[in-house]
């Protein structure tokens, strides 16, 4: 559950730890007390009596150095506190109430903050005395503006999420809300910064005593001690190097702890941050014929080692596809759908491992080094991703992004490359393209910004364009609009589209050919018309039953599938489906089905009690509606489901079938 | 859309919470303003279903917002159950608190990280000073195992699993009125077919009444009774479902369903009914608001604001120059019962029988046991000749357009008249 912190960070926890149970306990240690002169030989060096050696006047260094550790590190902590105790209420204050509060704390703090901190010390120390209060003092202060900031910050992009509003829905008192949803958030950044505060504040602290404007002698501290050895450099090195050494390492543990927790700050991730291209070595594959085809996947898999185990992302898949056409492949999140295509990209992460082999017009793109692909990509493969914002720089304009492929990779010149540009954007719909490439990507909306992503795609005329969920961030009017664009490119350019989508209504409208993915795995594949119409394999049955429709009645139980797709690492064998297939029997169990076929159509399915191919019955749709309403279940823990015995499937499935394919007819138009 | 007037509203003493002229408005920086909702008016009658739809920015949320006044609207009134939450501040706004609560759209980012699934949902009784020992119940009402579940902290579950525990929050304060903001819009088709049936469930367990926001018009008709159509802040339709399905009148809602793959209409393809993007709400279109990109608008649409007004049965409209109804095709007709649907209320209920559809449809009043009356009331039902007064005409606020008399339908009806509340 927890990420893993690392050795370092042990080790630097450990040694701040060590550090600070020596300074804590200096007192009762087995050595002599930091002011003992001629403890031993002036100038002596290490030896078992004084393992640091002594300086100048014969004291130890050792305890001079631990003594010098509860000036350092009690300044460094109790100045991070003071600061965080006079700044943490500030910050939150301002980030919780916002308005007046905010604009008046943070006006001063800005103030606060163009101060020249280091002269504001030297000022104060000089004037109030060097004295361990006076340091801690002003260095705690001069730290309450960073303070403020950050915890404003962090303050406001919790208070904007919707656990807030959600316990002020429930009626809790704003001093609730702070203490049980903010600051437990808030306190996780703090801490990791205050690690990093220490380590700024000790090294601040040390230039201080440097300067002679800390702790007066005799009492050390660790900048006092480096500039009294200054002077035995020669003579006798290790006086200067003890404190430098015990100080680099305790600001460099401190940094470590700091950073490490910051890293944890995250609770959870994205996932989403785009993979690195990188070689992914191969998985043997089997023999088999090259088709003449425009795209021919053979095969491929990819999968990943993980700490939990091996996970199989995609795990053999197979398809062909011609120019004119469009491939869709649906599937719920997490079942393989855009590792597929990176995975024929040759987009993936380091950790994975890929096989099988993907042919474009018959050559091998598997066999292709890292430059080899890089031109295929920008040339004869285009991708469009679900977010626009991913694939656009936001520092640069949509001219000079639109450009760039034509100038690389068809090497046109700058005037003819902005004529082909304000072509392309015209082509995909976008009003006065000549002023858009002015523009820069946060001035689109969603739908402009991915008709920019599209014109990208299509510039170098590709042979098939790859798009991972291109209208799921869309609007239904604008993506509409959008997939009849990529409709028409397709007709207008002659190219194949592969179309990912989790919307069944949007692949069976636009699709030529589709593939149900689950747990990684193709189950169902057939012209889309055909899937839609009749499925044969449960899974699909049940997705198309469990989306809501625009025909069904009112207050219409949909399907419910109950559970979740399994867990890649663990895949138990036989039917991936099985456990939550209404029609499993024992052989699901233990045998993997294949993807059997049949019909003129090359229909495939992998099950071994497949659906019957029921002709649809026209105007039967409401009827059998209600029928099939009481075969879900609401909960995932308790799954309620007919096991029928017959081979035949029984009524109700039967049903079913019916139903969904009249359904379909209508929206296959 | 651009449509504005509270003609639709039913009168107060059938609803529990009557919103009128909500305006919603935020700063947009240099001195110029979002109208994120401007002078929309919705109702609900106890146990019933309103689904709002429309595009992201069309103001949905921030209507939701404004319902439990987290801001309060800019002005207008949102009254629960006779009592004006507009005018409440402070102590005694966070009093109504308990009734009306809410639901977001993203699962993950409406739970607090640090805290366990117990305290979570545990947090409105202990606001409340509330017995504690509901939130096992709750939870196995959402179906998670109390046992296993409690102890978690959220970013051990699912998407679907984390609205669960969204919903049980939500649910352990006995709330009268609850507003779901999206919330099935992040879930795959499987788990969203899992939420939406916990929701019809837990309705008539709870005996809830339910805002239901989506941008998915599908979704939206499969849990809704009534659904009001948005756009940039304004009412555009509001009708029954199955009405609002089968006959929209308003361009947009037109729009919208020919969008939809498979909407059962013979609708003409969507690119012949909307054009374009959405406008900025910092800078709306004067008039109807929806001109910009409706290709019936005409010079009449850019000078004058349409008002709402009655169309047919408990279906209003805010739009000069409507599209006559379309007709359905294939075998996805929706089949309307020309008998009376036998429905066993004391007060009388509301069939249309159906015609052909460019014909005003007639309005029969049935009851209980027979039929009582038959009062033909097509002339009101013309469109531009409704008038506040008629509105009295239609007796019950619950909704009354035909649907196939299932057996779903009859217990929602029957609930909807016997609850009654603390
Ligand atoms: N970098 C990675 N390391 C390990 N597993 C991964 C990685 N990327 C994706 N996966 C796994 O691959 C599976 C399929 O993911 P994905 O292709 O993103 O599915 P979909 O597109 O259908 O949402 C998931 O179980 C996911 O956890
Ligand atoms: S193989 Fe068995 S478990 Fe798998 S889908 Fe078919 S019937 Fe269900
Ligand atoms: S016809 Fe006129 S009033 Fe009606 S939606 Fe179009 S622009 Fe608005
Ligand atoms: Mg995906």
């Amino acid at each position: 559950m927890r990420r893993r912190l690392g050795l370092g960070f042990w080790l630097a926890a450990s040694w701040i730890g060590l550090v600070l149970l020596a300074a804590l306990l200096a007192d009762l240690l087995p050595f002599p007390r930091y002011d003992e002169t001629l403890a031993g030989p002036p100038q002596s060096g290490p030896s078992a009596a004084h393992p640091l050696g002594t300086d100048g006047l014969g004291r130890d260094v050792l305890s001079r150095v631990v003594y010098g550790a509860r000036v350092s590190l009690g300044v460094g902590i109790g100045a991070v506190l003071l600061g965080l105790g006079i700044g943490a209420p500030l910050g939150i204050l301002a980030g919780y109430r916002r308005k007046a509060a905010d604009a008046v704390i943070m006006a001063v703090n800005d103030v606060a903050q163009a101060f020249p901190a280091l002269v504001f010390a030297l000022a104060v120390v000089a004037f109030a005395g060097a004295s361990l209060r006076n340091v801690l003092i002003v260095l705690g202060v001069l730290g309450v503006p960073s303070w403020v900031r950050l915890i404003r910050g962090a303050t406001l992009t919790f208070a904007e999420r919707e656990f807030v509003l959600a316990a002020r829905v429930l009626g809790t008192r704003d001093r609730r809300i702070l203490w049980r949803e903010i600051v437990p958030n808030v306190a996780v950044p703090a801490a990791s910064y205050a690690f990093i505060g220490m380590a700024v504040v000790v090294v601040a602290e040390g230039s201080l005593a440097f300067l002679g404007l800390s702790v007066q002698a005799p009492q050390p501290t660790w900048g006092g001690l480096i500039n009294e050895g200054r002077t035995l450099m020669e003579t006798a090195p290790h006086v200067v190097l003890a404190p430098s050494v015990v100080m680099f390492l305790t600001v460099l543990s401190f940094n470590l702890v700091g950073d490490r927790l910051r890293a944890m700050t995250d609770v959870r991730e994205s996932g989403l941050e785009p993979v690195r291209p990188a070689a992914a070595p191969a998985l043997p594959a089997a023999p088999h014929p090259v088709h003449d085809v425009l795209l021919q996947v053979e095969e491929l898999r990819t999968h990943f080692t993980t700490p939990r185990g091996l996970v199989k992302a995609v795990d053999g898949v197979s398809f062909t596809l011609e120019r004119g056409k469009t491939l869709a492949i649906v599937g719920e999140s997490g079942s393989g759908k855009s590792m597929l295509i990176r995975s024929i990209l040759g987009l993936l992460p380091g950790t994975s491992v890929r096989g099988g082999h993907v042919y474009l017009s018959g050559d091998d793109l598997t066999a292709y080094g890292p430059a080899e692909m890089r031109s295929v990509l920008g040339l004869r493969l285009g991708t469009v991703f679900q977010d626009p914002m991913t694939a656009l720089n936001p520092v640069r304009t949509i001219g000079a992004q639109v450009t760039e492929p034509l100038r690389v990779h068809l090497r046109m010149g700058r005037r003819e490359a902005r004529a082909e540009a304000v072509r392309l954007l015209a082509s995909v719909g976008i009003p006065d393209p000549a002023r858009m490439l002015r523009r820069y990507p946060h001035q689109l909306s969603g739908g402009m910004r991915q008709r920019v992503t599209i014109a990208m795609a299509l510039s170098c005329r590709p042979d098939v364009l790859f798009a991972d969920e291109p209208t799921t961030a869309l609007d239904v009017t604008i993506q509409d609009q959008v997939l009849r664009l990529l409709h028409r490119l397709r007709e207008e350019r002659d190219m194949a589209v592969v179309l990912v989508s989790h919307d069944l209504s949007v692949v069976a409208r636009w699709a030529d050919e589709v593939i149900v993915m689950y747990a990684g795995k193709v189950v169902e594949r057939g012209p889309a018309r055909e899937v839609f119409a009749r499925p044969r394999m449960p899974y699909t049955e049940a997705l198309l039953q469990a989306a809501p429709r625009l025909t069904d009645p009112v207050h219409h139980r949909l399907r419910v599938i109950p559970g979740r797709p399994p867990d890649l690492v663990d895949l138990p064998p036989g039917c991936p489906f099985r456990a939550r297939c209404p029609y499993a029997r024992d052989r699901c169990a233990t045998e993997p089905p294949p993807l059997f076929e049949d019909g003129p159509q090359h229909h495939q399915y992998a099950c071994w009690f497949p659906r019957d191919p029921a002709p649809a019955e026209p105007g039967s749709t409401n009827d059998t509606a209600h029928t099939r309403a009481d075969t879900g279940s609401t909960s995932d823990t308790t799954p309620t489901r007919p096991r029928p015995e017959s081979t035949s499937g029984g009524a109700g499935p039967e049903t079913v079938t019916g139903d969904a394919a009249s359904g379909v007819e209508s929206r296959g138009r | 859309m651009a449509g504005s007037g509270s003609a639709h509203l039913r009168p107060r003493d059938e609803v529990l919470l009557r919103v009128e002229d909500l305006v919603v408005e935020f700063p947009a920086g240099r001195g110029r303003t979002v109208r994120a909702v401007s002078g929309v008016s919705f109702d609900l009658a106890r146990g019933e279903t309103l689904g709002i739809v429309g595009e992201s920015g069309c103001g949905k949320s921030s209507a939701a917002r404004a319902l439990v006044q987290l801001p309060p609207p800019r002005s207008g009134s949102v009254r629960l159950d006779g009592l004006e939450l507009t005018a409440l501040r402070g102590e005694s706004l966070r009093r109504t608190r308990r009734r009306l609560q809410m639901i977001f759209q993203d699962p993950i980012s409406s739970l607090n990280p640090r805290r366990r699934v117990r305290e979570i949902v545990g947090e409105g009784p202990r606001v409340w000073n509330l017995p504690g020992d509901r939130v096992d119940e709750v939870l196995e009402a959402v179906g998670l195992d109390p046992a296993t579940a409690a102890e978690r902290r959220p970013h051990e579950f699912s998407g679907g699993q984390c609205q669960r525990i969204s919903i049980a929050r939500a649910l352990i304060l006995d709330p009268e009125v609850v507003i779901c903001d999206e919330p099935v819009s992040a879930l795959d088709v499987s788990v969203q077919a899992q939420i939406l049936g916990l929701l019809e469930d837990l309705k008539a367990r709870y005996r809830l009444t339910l805002v239901f926001i989506a941008h998915d018009l599908a979704v939206v008709k499969n849990v809704s009774d009534r659904i009001l159509v948005m756009y940039l802040g304004k009412v555009c339709e509001l009708a029954p479902s199955e009405a609002l399905i089968s006959r929209p009148a308003h361009p947009y809602t037109r729009a919208l369903i020919a969008s939809i793959p498979g909407g059962g209409l013979d609708l003409p393809p969507a690119d012949q009914l909307i054009t374009g993007e959405p406008p900025s709400p910092v800078d709306p279109p004067t008039g109807c608001r929806f001109r910009t990109r409706c290709p019936r608008a005409a010079a009449r649409c850019a000078a004058e604001e349409p008002l709402i007004r009655q169309i047919g049965e408990d279906h209003w409209l805010a739009c000069h120059y409507p599209a006559p109804p379309p007709s359905p095709t294939g075998t996805s007709t929706p089949t309307f019962t020309t008998t009376a649907p036998s429905i066993t209320t004391s007060t009388p209920s509301i069939t249309t029988v159906p015609a052909s559809p460019p014909q005003p449809p007639r309005i029969t009043t049935t009851t209980a046991i027979d039929v009582q009356a038959t009062i033909d009331v097509t002339a009101n039902a013309t469109p531009g000749n409704a008038t506040p007064g008629q509105r009295h005409s239609r007796p019950t606020p619950l909704p009354a357009t035909p649907k196939p008399p299932t057996p779903h339908f009859h217990r929602h009806v029957h609930e909807g008249r016997r609850w009654r509340w603390r």
